[in-house]
């Protein structure tokens, strides 16, 4: 009976990497689709592809710090995972509908510290760890921002050089080819990961592995091809808030924008940070668009999505705890 | 005034409060980031006052 509420529990973990391929991943391709290199299909193929090989590039650190250092090995259990799961999967839902860029990667963790805290009280939070995450919350968009607006100055010196407009528009369009694809790595090897996290825990909590193991190849395969299918599933709503209302962007800034937010990706991945990949190009965006003036960023939709944004880890935490109290009621 | 420059030293002064909440590890990446974020709030009123001569 265990063993099958653990499959069950598994096959609702990929479900949620699959919503977060349809909610997350499709901002991978905003900046691709609103300047028009590539059509919404041909970049949904592109970003998809890329998420599913990040896997032979990145380790497995941001898996290893969901799994082991949101909460106390000793409270997790499939009731919690599997509440945690609700809680994110409801959030993420009700965001989407709503064309609200909201993170995923939040509502998992908000969702996994309700149910828990909802188990055993607040004693189940491993404060270091969340403390890790939440630091990120902010640094993870002002390091894409920054970084952005770095790139777009040296841009905008590389093409004052430049006499033929038209040549280096071009440039640019293939240019961004490449940094789409970088950052669709980048958002599949911290996304992703956190899937392989959930699933990682339900395996040590149920003890079908050891608590110090690795993530095993099958949950690094799974996972990878539940965000990949989620990608291909679309997400236009995100993409349209995300490329097009934020800040009207060029190739050049396409390419600035995507490069800073996979620097940003490729490095907390390294240092085994689970951050939402939506703020980080967000953050990133914004960078592009105030290189001209502040008047260019339109801050009323990024102040919708900063609501989004505030609301979430809370907004999953308390569905996840509710959905626990169900979930012991039974 | 010059809003970009307000909003940078904003987002420095913001990356500035989180450093001692970083782990010892980690530290320098708010810490960069809070200078480059002054090194461009200066580059941007510069820029702004020059625009405005």
């Amino acid at each position: 009976m265990e063993d099958l509420a653990l499959y069950a529990v598994i096959a609702i973990a990929l479900a949620f990497d699959f919503t977060n391929g349809f909610h997350d991943a499709a901002n991978s391709i905003a900046t691709v689709v609103a300047t028009r290199v590539l059509t919404p299909r041909l970049a949904v193929v592109w970003a998809a592809t890329f998420n599913f090989i990040a896997f032979l590039i990145f380790k497995t650190a941001v898996a290893s710090t969901i799994a082991k250092g949101v909460v106390t090995q000793d409270v997790l259990s499939i009731g919690v995972v599997f509440a945690g799961l609700i809680g994110a999967i409801t959030w993420n839902l009700v965001t989407y509908y709503m064309g609200l860029p909201s993170s995923s990667s939040h509502a998992l963790v908000g969702g996994i510290v309700g149910a828990a805290v909802a188990k055993s009280g607040f004693s189940a939070v491993l404060s270091d760890g969340l403390s890790k995450i939440a630091v990120f919350i902010v640094l993870a968009p002002l390091i894409g921002l920054a970084v952005a607006f770095i790139f777009m100055i040296i841009v905008l010196q590389l093409a004052a050089r430049f006499h033929n407009v038209d040549q280096l528009n071009r440039g640019f369009r293939r240019l961004q080819l490449v940094s789409a694809g970088a950052y669709s790595l980048g958002h599949g090897g911290n996304d992703a990961q956190k899937t392989m996290g959930v699933i990682l825990a339900l395996l040590i909590a149920t003890h079908k592995v050891a608590a110090t193991s690795d993530v095993p190849l099958w949950v690094v395969l799974a996972a990878h091809s539940a965000i990949a299918l989620g990608t291909l599933s679309g997400g236009w709503r995100v993409v349209h808030t995300l490329g097009t209302r934020i800040t009207k962007l060029q190739p050049s800034g396409g390419v600035a924008a995507e490069s800073a937010a996979a620097a940003t990706l490729f490095f907390v991945s390294a240092h085994g940070i689970p951050v939402s990949t939506t703020h980080t190009i967000t953050g990133a965006i914004v960078g592009v668009g105030s290189i001209q003036r502040l008047s260019a960023v339109r801050w009323g939709v990024a102040g919708r999505v900063l609501w989004a944004w505030v609301l979430t880890i809370p907004g999953a935490a308390i569905v996840s705890a509710l959905a626990y109290l169900v979930v012991r009621a039974f | 005034m010059d809003r970009r420059a307000i909003f940078f030293l904003g987002a420095g002064a913001l990356s500035a409060v989180i450093i001692p909440e970083t782990d010892a590890e980690l530290r320098w990446v708010p810490t960069v980031l809070a200078a480059i974020y002054v090194v461009l709030a200066a580059a941007s009123y510069l820029d702004w006052r020059s625009g405005n001569r």
